[in-house]
């Protein structure tokens, strides 16, 4: 049913990209319905700065602090599920498909205006990343310079089309050039041009000292496109002839090895100059972005962090040239934060979250002096540094007052920046609800709801009230016209685990949704029935209703979580044990809660359907839904069922026969209890076993079993 | 015990393979002569001895505009090794365009200019259990862009191997030369790993079992007998620092 594997790497990429940074524990844990995110889950991320987010969602929030960043109304199509298994509250994929289109891309162009193109496919980091774009620049140029010929102008036009043959993948002959050679009687202009495709030439085929040469050439170029193009490629080539042979080793996380630092110290220069004299030149943004491989290739990782600091505030300005996630990615892959070269507030705070993730016991516990010690390098950023304060009190020290108090009181209007202002008003409900002022906390939560404008958040209050609510015992507020929430996942999660017959009668009445009521009917029939409730399943009871369901919510081509229609089961005969429907089940339940017939077809109703684990797990108390059930009974375990018609002296043979044979099966086909209830030892299932083939060995449930498990 | 004996000498009937598990020893790199080397992990001395390392390229599947794009990964640019290699993508979707398939063509092209040793390309993808048939096609169809004389290799989940039948995986089996079945999840070796297994033994397709370094393993008793074994690949991970 559900996917239980995935890919080679699940979680390890992650994690082994940089450990001590980006992973504490697996990620593969599911950090559950809950505001306090201690452990670090894969999947579940919360719209807020908190230790157990991806610490790569984190630094992207600190990027949308640096500058306003766009928001877009989100339409969140949720299909609500039996074994509700949703995001909490959502994965870094959704997130960057939100947000990482606002920032730019490699050239400084914005995400969405980039088009791919099979020549990017192999050339991120490669420097035929660039070849397309130089033709289309180099051909632009060539059509402004009105000094050269039509002649020429072709001539160059026709042979720069040429000239990237080993970005192409095609084999250039070897020593062969492609390129336009000015004739002895071309015009100056040609020369230059000419000159700058020689250039190209090498560059792209990796003859870097020719390059070199040639793109000097035209250090006084008339041509201003030539004159500044051919300066930033000195500086490119410069960079590329550095990276030869660094990355030659079997390595999946390179340490480049650079042989020839004197280009690499040329190329840091020529950059700089670079941006110097054309402080708004046409290629600031990949100049720029150029100095962070630089400083990589260096090993220089002080400078990086400083690269990365500036890049950070900068995500989204034409001058950056990454997408907002990946470069949080760099970060986490290419800087990490462990070492004593970071002096950023940003990367500080970044590192400084997941330091408050849960610790085992041989990790050093991050103290109030760690953090005090990093005082001086939040100057300027004494809002995150307080609320960083509050936050290593809540989850470290497990402090609330504390926390309480170093949050200080909250200001009025709206939360600025965005995140870091909605981080903070979070954590006070957090703080006020884990010292039991729910009442408090519930204040807080409707004060701060207006205020939650970024995707995600709004869910995220709402998440602080349904639990300040479970918790002080109103979850039904969560439903009442007055005071309903919106979430369909809280909503959910409510009706599936805490609600009563009464509440899922209502929703089914009147749902927030198709899926909505479809939900609510299956769990108020499948615990009616299963709890004992026989006369109110009865009474609840619509075959159009279940059909209804499963058609309102059927989306074309999409496979839906679960079926309704498995209520509307029509009965059977498997192994030869024949019974009526459901509803006629029920109905002889309804009469004689004890019928060993009825009870023997309701397991195999829940058998045939794969219902045994419906109820095998539920929330844990600190999460949503893992208050008490107000739902009557006990939950089901058709184990049991079946032991007590085994010992029942009522129980007819052909019953206690069919009912050994079911016990027995529980075990198949690999030793462990599918059938829920108290598991039982080997010898009781060989006890079984022999009792069946002692008593009963002319039934063909004893003919047809040939072993125990 | 009777009865369990008998279950085994049914499955043996039956051409089946009987695993036991122990407890398991930690799998450790160096046991081994066959890695993952995944983006993001660390050179290793062990790599220097290794026979074959399955090598990170690029991530292919869609972007956040839907398209289809190739993501390189990895660090090592295409140089000679003693090692024999397979050029690993990591495949999110199996959409391909054109392009796409020329590209791994061309990376093929570029790593075997440097080295006599690529063997062949593995494709990473989580084909869902009742999507086997299409990733069957798409395997056919990269068999066919594939040069005659590169491999093809695929992980597989062990979902396949308690939900597919046999024929399913013998299916893929028809366009790969082997399938690598990871038998872990995160870091550690699968739940009931025993019951996964009895039911790859009932492939044809020559196979690899993944191990996760780090985690618990036991081998199968008869697992070095299968006609079908071919050695295991450790995925490995960083060391703690």
């Amino acid at each position: 049913m559900r996917q239980l594997f995935s890919s080679l790497a699940s979680l390890m990429l992650l994690c082994s990209a940089s450990q001590a940074f980006a992973c504490a524990g697996d990620g593969l844990g599911r950090a559950g319905w809950k505001l306090d995110h201690k452990v670090f889950s894969n999947r579940d991320n919360l719209p807020f700065l908190s230790p157990g987010n991806d610490s790569r969602v984190n630094a992207q929030f600190l990027m949308m602090d640096a500058r306003p960043w766009p928001v877009e109304a989100r339409k969140d199509e949720v299909k609500l599920d039996i074994y509700p298994d949703y995001f909490v509250l959502f994965a870094r994929d959704a997130f960057n498909e939100i947000f990482a289109r606002h920032s730019c891309d490699y050239a400084g162009r914005p995400v969405k205006d980039v088009t791919t193109t099979p020549s990017d496919f192999f050339d991120e980091g490669t420097r035929c990343v660039s070849a397309q774009s130089g033709e289309d620049a180099f051909i632009q140029a060539a059509k402004a310079e009105k000094a050269l010929s039509e002649g020429e102008r072709a001539a160059l036009i026709g042979s720069r089309k040429e000239l990237t043959t080993a970005c192409q993948g095609k084999d250039a002959a070897p020593g062969a050039s492609s390129a336009y050679v000015a004739s002895a009687d071309a015009s100056a202009a040609a020369r230059e041009f000419a000159a700058y495709l020689a250039g190209a030439e090498s560059f792209y085929g990796g003859a870097f000292e020719a390059s070199l040469t040639a793109f000097r050439s035209l250090a006084n170029a008339q041509n201003v496109w030539l004159r500044e193009s051919a300066r930033y490629m000195i500086a490119r080539t410069l960079l590329n002839k550095a990276s030869v042979g660094a990355f030659a080793e079997l390595d999946g996380a390179p340490e480049p090895k650079v042989s020839d630092r004197q280009s690499l110290k040329a190329a840091d220069s020529e950059i700089n100059s670079y941006l110097a004299d054309y402080p708004h030149g046409r290629y600031v943004a990949s100049a720029r972005g150029l100095l962070r491989r630089v400083y990589w290739l260096a090993g220089d990782r002080s400078q990086a962090a400083t690269e990365y600091a500036w890049q950070l505030r900068h995500a989204r300005d034409p001058d950056a040239n990454l997408r907002s996630s990946d470069l949080a990615a760099e970060i986490d892959s290419k800087l990490g934060l462990d070492s004593k070269d970071v002096h950023d507030a940003n990367l500080l705070a970044i590192d400084d979250l997941t330091m408050m993730r849960s610790a085992d016991a041989s990790q050093k516990k991050f103290s109030a002096a760690d953090l005090d010690a990093q005082a001086a390098d939040f100057a300027g950023h004494e809002a995150l540094f307080a609320f960083l304060k509050a936050a290593r009190a809540y989850y470290i020290d497990g402090d609330h007052a504390t926390a309480l108090k170093l949050l200080g009181d909250p200001t009025p209007g709206p939360l600025s920046p965005p995140y870091l202002g909605f981080s903070r008003e979070v954590l006070r409900g957090q703080a006020l609800m884990a010292s039991g002022q729910y009442a408090a906390a519930i204040d807080h939560w409707k004060r701060l709801m207006p205020l939650a404008t970024q995707p995600w958040q709004k869910e995220a209050v709402e998440l602080g009230l349904a639990l300040s609510w479970e918790r002080s015992g109103e979850v039904n507020k969560v439903f009442l016209k007055d005071t309903q929430l919106s979430s369909p996942r809280i909503r959910a999660m409510l009706l599936r685990y805490v609600a009563g017959p009464i509440l899922l009668r209502m929703t089914v009445a009147d749902p927030a949704s198709a899926e909505e009521r479809k939900l609510a009917r299956f769990v108020l029939l499948l615990k009616e029935s299963t709890h004992g409730q026989y006369a109110g399943f009865l009474r609840d009871y619509s075959a159009e209703g279940l059909a209804k369901d499963d058609a309102d919510t059927a989306r074309p081509g999409q496979y839906p979580n679960y079926q309704s229609s498995v209520l509307l089961w029509s009965g059977g005969a498997d192994k030869g044990y024949a019974c009526p429907n459901l509803k006629s089940i029920v109905g002889e339940l309804a009469a004689n809660p004890q019928d060993p017939h009825a009870m023997l077809c309701f397991g195999d109703f829940i058998r045939v359907n794969g219902l045994d684990g419906f109820e095998a797990s539920r929330p844990k108390p600190d999460e949503l839904g893992g208050g008490k059930s107000i739902f009557p009974g006990e939950p089901y375990a058709r184990g049991e069922i079946y032991k007590k018609l085994i010992a029942s002296p009522a129980t007819p043979a052909r019953e206690r026969a069919y009912a050994l044979y079911r016990a027995i099966h529980c075990y198949s086909p690999a030793n462990n209890n599918t059938c829920g209830g108290k598991d039982v030892e080997k010898a009781q299932r060989k006890a079984w076993y022999d009792q069946l083939k002692a008593q009963y060995g002319a039934t063909t449930w004893a003919r047809s079993l040939r072993y125990y498990w | 015990m009777t009865v369990l004996r008998l279950v085994a000498a049914a499955s043996l009937l039956a051409g089946g393979v009987v695993w036991t598990a122990g407890a398991g020893e930690i799998v450790r790199a160096a046991d081994y002569d066959a890695y993952w080397l995944w983006a993001g992990v660390r050179a290793r001395p062990e790599l220097a001895s290794a026979k074959t390392i399955y090598l990170l390229q690029a991530e292919i599947g869609p972007d956040a505009s839907g398209e289809t794009r190739v993501k390189a990964q990895g660090a090592s640019e295409p140089s000679p090794h003693p090692q024999a290699l397979w050029l690993v993508y990591r495949v999110r979707g199996i959409d391909w365009t054109p392009a796409i398939f020329a590209a791994v063509k061309r990376r093929l092209a570029e790593w075997r200019a440097k080295s006599d040793k690529v063997v062949g390309v593995q494709i990473d993808f989580d084909a869902a259990t009742r999507g086997l048939t299409t990733y069957a096609a798409f395997l056919a169809e990269l068999r066919q862009t594939l040069p005659a004389d590169c491999a093809l290799s695929i992980s597989g989940l062990m979902d396949w191997a308690s939900q597919a039948t046999p024929e399913d995986i013998d299916r893929l089996g028809r366009s790969v030369d082997e399938v690598v079945f990871q038998t872990y999840r995160g870091r550690a070796t699968v739940d009931h790993i025993d019951d996964y297994l009895a039911r790859v033994g009932r492939v044809h397709t020559p196979f690899r079992l993944g191990l996760a370094e780090g985690a618990l393993w036991s081998p199968p008793e008869t697992l070095a007998r299968h006609p079908y074994f071919r050695g295991y690949v450790v995925f490995l991970r960083n060391p703690p620092q």
